[in-house]
């Protein structure tokens, strides 16, 4: 017996219980309304592999990514999927935050299966990453930079990505402070005599560091992301800064500035004060030391907010993959058009829906076709205008 | 207006060269004949016909450039009593071939008022209904459809004309033969905003449409065909109105 289901977006309680109780009996089609089921899918996943999740034994883990994997069957656009796999998997990754890297790694071979290799080829490239900067790391603890250069008391660890297996971020620029600076050229002038000829970029909106914060109430270790650390050693050398003055400082982008600030001030753990109090982060507002912040933990977790999606991430991650699905597009029709040379468009239009993978509408290729004319590639047929001709 | 005859002056009966410089020889000098013409008998005729056509050229082309400009097209439209927006105007243009909106060079106007087989303002205008006719046959009107767009294009490289344009143009060649298809098109155009400016692809389109597609039912009209996005945008449009 088939039964086809819709799933909603996230504003009704879907996410993480009701498809299950139909797997006994799935041959229908999973309606995609608003092409948010594979965004979802990988979502759920995501709060599984988590640590801290709430699944307990391995074995539930398991029951359950092979239940995700029925569903992943019928995903459309299955590169939506990929790219917020990815994206959080990544994430996972380089947060530490994995609750089993052997519940990850099952994962990727249950896809591989799925979807053969080169689906999972990225994927295995990020682990690939992370166990080789564990290595590069221990060369560089013992490495003469490091021993001479680098201040005793500092412990400094870098995830060397390679692009084209992570996911793309964009540029993030940030006025780190003198003393961070030294420290990464002192890692850049290590990587590069052990490899050279690569270029290194920073990647800032994904680092994080441990900071030695002394309170009146206590001394603390604050786990906090590399923006909240630009941010707090500012109030090394000032009592008070505003908004402004913060953001000239440091440079970051406002938006980001904004939930930055938030994270230390209008929070659980208020690191900050922020004045006048309030939830959100206005041009007027003030910061000051936290004089009278104290807290049960010694070591203190502020960076959750890395772990946080933000809207724009996620709109940004589907806009790549639809902009990559219209290369595609396009390249198939110069492929085809290349070798047929004339060709109806009633034809067209079956043998790209024969090659894409992904869903896309009718209109949508006539759109790209027309780019395409527009471009010289094809033409209008003089005589008979169903018909294309390629333009050499 | 007098004829150049004054410069004809120098034609020789018998054998005669152009002499233009000046010869030392101290017997008789000839100190330079500008502009002296040699004249073949049997070209008289020919050659009165280009005089004509050059001198009527010359009292609307600008002195310094040498070509017919906007200024010299408004004058000449208002000396044969049709407005300078008139369609007439742009098939007159059509038949020059004339390569740029609002000019006429000479080449063009020698070519196109021969072609037109007129010498004189009141010829050219007598001629215009038969001009009219001759571009309104199927042979030819595809080609001054798709001139029209293109004498739009006055930019280096451009290849769209803007949508405001494009809806003056459509009624200015479309509108007498298909007046009331035009004016959907036209209040369709207005209104969307996927398209800020048409390429030549989709004016073709248009005409295609209005000659093929039934109104205003739209029966036969087939989205998954070869049609400009466009255009199912419009019939989309037309279908949701009668709703």
């Amino acid at each position: 017996m088939g039964c086809s289901f819709v799933l909603c977006d996230n504003h009704c309680s879907f996410p993480f219980s009701i498809p299950f109780l139909f797997l006994g009996s799935i041959s229908g089609i999973l309606l995609d309304v608003h092409n948010r089921s594979a965004e979802l899918i990988a979502k759920f996943l995501d709060e599984k592999l988590r640590a801290g999740n709430k699944v307990t034994s391995e074995e539930d883990l398991e029951g359950t990514l092979e239940k995700v994997l029925v569903l992943f069957r019928f995903i459309q656009g299955k590169d939506v999927f990929e790219a917020f796999y990815k994206k959080d998997l990544a994430k996972r990754l380089l947060l530490g935050k994995s609750a089993s890297i052997d519940a990850e790694k099952s994962m990727i071979s249950k896809l591989k299966t799925e979807c053969g290799s080169q689906f999972t080829n990225k994927l295995e490239g990020m682990f690939k990453d992370i166990e080789l900067s564990k290595e590069i790391n221990e060369s560089f603890k013992q490495s003469s930079q490091a021993r001479t250069k680098l201040p005793s008391g500092i412990e400094l660890s870098v995830h060397v990505l390679t692009t084209g297996y992570w996911p793309t971020y964009p540029p993030m620029d940030v006025r780190l402070p003198h003393e961070l600076n030294v420290y990464q050229d002192i890692f850049k002038e290590f990587y590069l005599s052990k490899y050279s000829g690569r270029r290194l970029m920073w990647q800032n909106s994904l680092g994080h560091c441990v900071l030695k914060a002394e309170f009146p109430k206590g001394k603390k270790e604050l786990a906090v992301s590399l923006f909240q650390t630009v941010v707090l050693m500012l109030f090394n050398d000032a009592q008070k800064l505003s908004f402004q003055d913060i953001k000239d400082s440091t440079g970051i982008e406002d938006k980001e500035l904004r939930r930055t600030l938030q994270s230390l001030a209008c929070g659980k753990v208020r690191v900050l004060q922020k004045l006048p109090k309030g939830r959100d982060v206005d041009d007027d507002d003030s910061f000051v030391f936290n004089e009278g912040f104290a807290a049960p933990l010694y070591r203190i977790k502020v960076n959750a907010i890395q772990m946080k999606e933000t809207v724009e991430e996620n709109t940004s991650t589907t806009e790549r993959v639809f902009q990559d699905r219209q290369y595609q597009v396009d390249a198939a029709i110069v492929r085809i058009m290349k070798t047929r040379k004339v060709l109806s468009h009633t034809l067209l239009i079956t043998e790209l829906f024969q090659q894409l993978k992904f869903p896309i509408k009718p209109a949508d290729l006539k759109k790209r076709i027309e780019s395409l004319i527009d471009r010289e590639y094809l033409e209008r047929d003089k005589n008979n205008p169903q018909i294309y001709n390629y333009l050499a | 207006m007098p004829p150049r005859a004054s410069k004809r002056k120098a034609t020789a009966s018998h054998n005669s060269s152009s002499v233009t410089s000046a010869d030392d020889s101290p017997t008789g000098t000839i100190t330079g004949l500008d502009n002296v013409i040699l004249i073949a008998p049997s070209d008289k005729t020919k050659t009165k016909k280009t005089d004509r056509l050059d001198t009527l050229f010359d009292s609307y082309a600008n002195c310094s450039s040498g070509i017919i400009d906007p200024e010299g097209i408004e004058a000449l439209c208002s000396d044969i009593n049709v407005e300078h927006t008139d369609v007439r105007i742009l098939m007159f243009a059509w038949k020059l071939k004339a390569q740029r909106q609002g000019y006429f060079t000479r080449d063009e106007w020698r070519s196109g008022m021969k072609a037109l087989k007129v010498d004189s303002l009141s010829k050219l205008k007598k001629g215009l209904p038969e001009l009219e006719k001759e571009v309104n046959t199927p042979g030819n009107f595809q080609d001054f459809y798709s001139y029209a767009f293109r004498y739009c294009l006055t930019e280096e490289k451009q290849k769209t004309v803007d949508i405001e344009s494009v809806c003056e143009l459509l009624n200015l060649v479309l509108g007498s033969q298909f007046q009331s298809k035009i004016d959907l098109l036209i209040e369709y155009l207005k209104i969307q905003s996927d398209y800020k400016a048409i390429n030549l692809d989709q004016w073709m389109g248009f005409l295609r449409f209005c000659k093929e597609i039934s109104f205003p039912d739209l029966e036969n009209y087939d989205a998954d065909l070869a049609w400009p996005l466009i255009l199912d945008n419009f019939v989309d449009w037309m279908k949701e109105k009668r709703c």
